[in-house]
């Protein structure tokens, strides 16, 4: 499947936005959920409980779409040809691919300690 | 023969270009006298804030030695706890307000329009309206240690301390009032900037073209777009709290202290790179040229900072890892506070790598740049420290902290800042710095910081909390504090020679050359000192390297070869281009001198003294005059006669092809309204991150079992407000295509319906049983009415002065351009209702607990 406007400029935003929105989501998530679930029930059941089970989920997910994004924009900029677009395009779907990646190596890494900590302690 | 032929060519090739220098001076040349008051060029307003930030940062850096004067000593008594307390929290506060980031968007005011290749910067009275805001605020927050009064509750005023519980009288609203009165002046910068790098850089110069200190800039412009607006709503809050008794910090009446913090952090860490961001600009400005070769990896530093830009909104809780949020949470924010030095990495190697590949001249600029390499990266790690959470308890509070960022901020903001003011000292002056007198005020600079500073961990890691007066002898303390006052002294002395260094410099210095360090941006392309208008002709530009491509250029430039060289009239006017490719779209028109913003940044001033007093009803009243004052701005503005001029000349624009942008549909001010609108929404979207919070996690938070808000008049705002939004639409389409027909009654229809709607919301916040002053949940919805009857009423305004404009003819099928842009406003509005009616009417019914 190819991306379409890999050579817009909101592709420079769009990875690390997504980034963004996952943050908020998975802190936010995290704040709400233990404020509303059994403290108790939560740390018995430690990494395997199901905030944090689908809090990893959705860290996953976040991760192998932004991966795809990176490839994706990799790939157009390859295909660009540089004489014709002056560029600016190639530019862009270079920077692109790099930002949607920071963004994936981010999430992934931001989310890791789900895997090592409890939630709600 | 031929010799005598050209000189004489040249000769009248100079006269050519010195008559059409002499021709744009009248048209861009600032008032003398009193008149100087009224002026708006950049260079003008950049130089003010540059000096006015320099006076700041003395005025600090002389409270920063009566601390270390206070310390050198055990149980000294030179000062006391409440004028030690004073003095620390003016010194952080002036700091980071009113140096750091004001002198550095001062830099960034001047540089830019002659890096882009542009004549000024897009909205010229609101950058002189930015610093009278700037320098009214500065003093009279500063004013406040003349008397006695400094804010003392520590530069990120914590509740409860700050609140008027344990912080009686006037010293915390000095704070909170006059900072909210310079962030004025931040927020208006920091839009008008990104606004004039997106739309005025020369033709040809796409994105990937142009200038790292341009990237830097824009990002940093962003994130204050976007971070300083949750630091002004707190601001707000914590003053309503303290003035009217509303509740939003105290948990006893359903408020929570982590609020403020939460909403200082959300600003206060991003802060950090909002101040290191341009500085980093400056260092990949300053290094290739004198590495002699192109910045190593320029899209990769563009990369890292558009990442930075990003994931320093991400760190802000590693500043409250005390405060007893759960592991989890600290640990997200852990891992994004190592993950931020990735990208700042990135830049380094790439400056390194520069010149290691380069063939490095080691000029006056450039011992700064060294200084900033060693002592910022020696920050960065400590900072990578501090992001784990055991360690950050055991050094929390302590002067490791203190140590920490003052090799960040020094390091990574003050030297690359010294190393721009002496690069572009030729700018300011048309002479060179002296290169002995420099290596003297570096060295003791240099040495001074570090043997204060470095000394300072070891002080922290012994234990010695920040913000304590003094301490018994016998800890461990008295040597290491010794020393580090006594280099703080040496680093004092270190500055005062550059200041002598500077100052000298204009008197005797050698006569700078045209581009005197053989550097490859536009802004040496200019006379030295440049011309009001910066540029007699704007070149086409389709390379990073410009003056190292063609040497020739600046002379080209002012011989008129190149774009707007033919000023026939007397208007301001500069290229307005595409954002991304930068192809010439339009001829931006720019106002010319005015004293609009000086009576409106005295009208304001007044107002802050009148709150600053509690003289609430006075205040009420200035606010008006003000707000005419602002509307009266408006008003001479887009086609109005005396902007774009009468007769044929106003509507036909040179180049031909090109339009003056009012009558267009696009202009600066459509991208300057569009960002206004996202630093609103920031507040808002503050406001309402507020509301959900104190509901999750306040203790005593306890909403009522039916909504103070009723079911029906939220939902008919939104209808009001939504009936007024498609009118202008309709007015839209019908400029579209052309028609002048039934535009004034469709926009004084929407002005209707904008007063339907303000009727609504106030007649909701006159009967509505909501009591602010008893219960934070009452004062969150409360607040939240004022803000959405604010932005009512004023989109009820200006849709009332857009149908008077169409009636004068200043609006019409002939100049479409502004309905647009309110209809950006209204776009806002409109939102920022239907979000209001679904956070707190909605929700909470639905999810009642």
């Amino acid at each position: 499947m190819r991306l379409p406007y890999a050579t817009h400029p909101l592709q420079l935003l769009a990875g690390l936005s997504v980034w963004a929105l996952w943050f908020v989501v998975v802190y936010g998530g995290l704040s709400v959920a233990c404020s509303t679930a059994s403290a108790d029930a939560t740390a018995q059941r430690g990494v395997f409980s199901g905030i944090s089970l689908l809090l990893a989920g959705l860290t996953l997910a976040t991760t192998a779409g932004l991966a795809w994004a990176a490839f994706a924009c990799a790939r157009a900029a390859s295909r660009i040809d540089h004489a014709a677009e002056g560029g600016v395009g190639l530019f862009i779907a270079r920077c692109a691919a790099a930002l949607h990646g920071v963004a994936a190596i981010s999430t992934l890494f931001v989310g890791f300690p789900l895997l090592l900590l409890w939630p709600c302690i | 023969m031929s010799t005598s032929t050209g000189n004489a060519a040249t000769l009248s090739q100079e006269r050519e270009a010195q008559a059409l220098h002499e021709r744009l001076e009248r048209i861009w040349r600032n008032p003398r006298g009193w008149g100087a008051l009224a002026a708006v060029n950049h260079s003008t307003i950049a130089l003010r804030f540059l000096v006015t930030g320099g006076v700041f940062f003395l005025i600090a850096g002389v409270l920063a030695m009566l601390l270390r004067a206070q310390l050198a000593l055990p149980n000294h008594a030179f000062m006391g706890a409440e004028a030690y307390n004073q003095a620390f929290t003016m010194h952080g506060t002036m700091m980071m307000f009113l140096f750091a980031v004001p002198i550095l968007q001062g830099l960034a005011a001047y540089l830019l329009p002659k890096m882009l290749g542009a004549r000024d910067l897009v909205f010229p009275r609101l950058s002189a309206f930015g610093y009278w805001c700037y320098l009214f605020g500065g003093l009279i927050f500063t004013s406040s240690l003349l008397f006695g009064l400094a804010p003392n509750a520590g530069w990120f005023m914590y509740t409860p301390l700050s609140s008027n519980v344990y912080s009686p009288g006037i010293n915390a609203d000095f704070w909170l009032l006059g900072i909210t009165f310079v962030e004025i002046s931040t927020m208006a910068a920091a839009i008008e900037i990104a606004v004039s790098i997106l739309r005025t850089r020369a033709p040809g110069m796409a994105l990937h073209q142009m200038p790292v200190f341009a990237w830097a800039m824009l990002v940093t412009s962003m994130m204050i777009v976007l971070g300083f607006p949750p630091l002004i709503l707190g601001s707000m809050l914590l003053e309503l709290e303290r003035a009217a008794g509303w509740v939003f910090f105290d948990p006893t009446r359903g408020g929570d202290p982590l609020l403020w913090a939460h909403l200082f952090w959300l600003f206060g860490h991003p802060e950090v790179y909002i101040v290191f961001l341009p500085a980093a600009g400056v260092v990949s400005t300053i290094v290739p040229v004198f590495a002699r070769r192109s910045l190593v990896g320029y899209r990769w530093v563009v990369v890292s900072l558009i990442s930075i830009g990003f994931i320093s909104f991400g760190l802000w809780v590693h500043h409250m890892f005390t405060l007893g949020i759960p592991a989890l949470a600290q640990a997200f924010f852990s891992a994004a506070s190592m993950l931020v030095g990735i990208p700042t990495g990135v830049q380094l190697f790439a400056w390194i790598a520069t010149l290691w590949t380069g063939r490095p001249v080691w000029r006056a600029p450039m011992l700064w740049i060294g200084a900033f390499l060693s002592v910022f990266v020696a920050g960065g790690l400590t900072g990578v420290m501090l992001a784990l959470v055991p360690f950050n308890w055991q050094v929390h509070d302590t002067h490791f902290v203190v140590a920490h960022f003052h090799y960040v901020l020094v390091g990574g903001m003050l030297f690359p800042l010294l190393a721009g003011i002496y690069y572009w000292l030729p700018h300011f002056s048309g002479r060179m710095p002296s290169e002995r007198l420099s290596k003297i005020g570096f060295w003791l600079t240099f040495v001074g910081f570090n043997g204060t500073f470095l000394v300072m961990h070891w002080t922290g890691l012994l234990g010695m909390p920040r913000r304590v007066y003094t301490y018994d002898t016998g800890l461990g303390w008295d040597l290491p504090n010794l020393v580090s006052s006594v280099f703080s002294f040496l680093m004092a002395f270190g500055i005062a020679t550059v200041l002598l260094d500077i100052a000298l410099h204009f008197r005797f210095g050698r006569k700078a050359p045209t581009n005197p360090w053989e550097a490859d941006t536009l802004e040496w392309a200019t006379r030295l000192p440049p011309a009001s208008h910066n540029f007699a002709s704007q070149p086409a530009i389709a390379t990073r390297h410009p003056l190292w491509d063609d040497a020739a250029l600046p002379q080209s430039i002012a011989q008129g070869h190149h774009a707007l060289a033919e000023p026939g009239h007397e208007r301001r006017e500069t290229l307005g281009t595409d954002p991304v490719s930068a192809h010439a779209r339009e001829v931006i028109l720019l106002p010319s001198n005015s004293w609009l913003p000086l009576v409106a940044g005295l009208l304001l001033s007044a107002l802050c003294l009148m709150l600053l007093t509690k003289l609430y009803l006075p205040a009420l009243a200035m606010g008006g005059i003000a707000a005419v004052v602002l509307l009266r701005w408006s008003w001479v503005n887009g086609a109005h006669p005396s902007v774009v001029g009468s007769g044929d000349d106003a509507r036909h624009a040179r180049p031909a092809g090109l339009k003056l942008h009012p009558f267009t549909f696009d202009g600066p001010g459509l991208w300057g309204m569009g960002l206004t609108m996202m630093a609103d929404g920031a507040l808002y979207g503050s406001l309402v991150f507020g509301w959900f919070f104190l509901w999750t996690v306040a203790p005593q938070w306890q909403p009522p079992a039916v909504s103070p808000l009723g079911v029906w008049a939220l939902p008919t705002t939104v209808l009001m407000l939504g009936l007024g939004r498609w009118l202008f639409r309709r007015v839209q389409l019908r400029l579209r295509a052309g028609l002048d027909r039934q535009l004034a009654p469709l926009l004084w229809s929407a002005a209707l319906c904008g007063l339907l709607a303000s009727a609504l919301l106030a007649g909701l916040i006159a009967t509505a049983p909501l009591a602010p002053t008893r219960s934070a949940h009452d004062a969150m919805i409360a607040f939240a009415l004022c803000f959405l009857l604010f932005h009512a009423g004023l989109a009820t305004v200006l849709a009332a002065l857009q149908a008077t404009r169409v009636q004068r003819g200043h609006v019409g099928a002939h100049a479409p351009y502004e309905p647009g842009v309110v209809a950006v406003f209204w776009s806002f509005t409109l939102g920022a209702t239907g979000v209001g009616w679904v956070a707190f009417a909605f929700v909470p019914l639905a999810f009642a607990r």
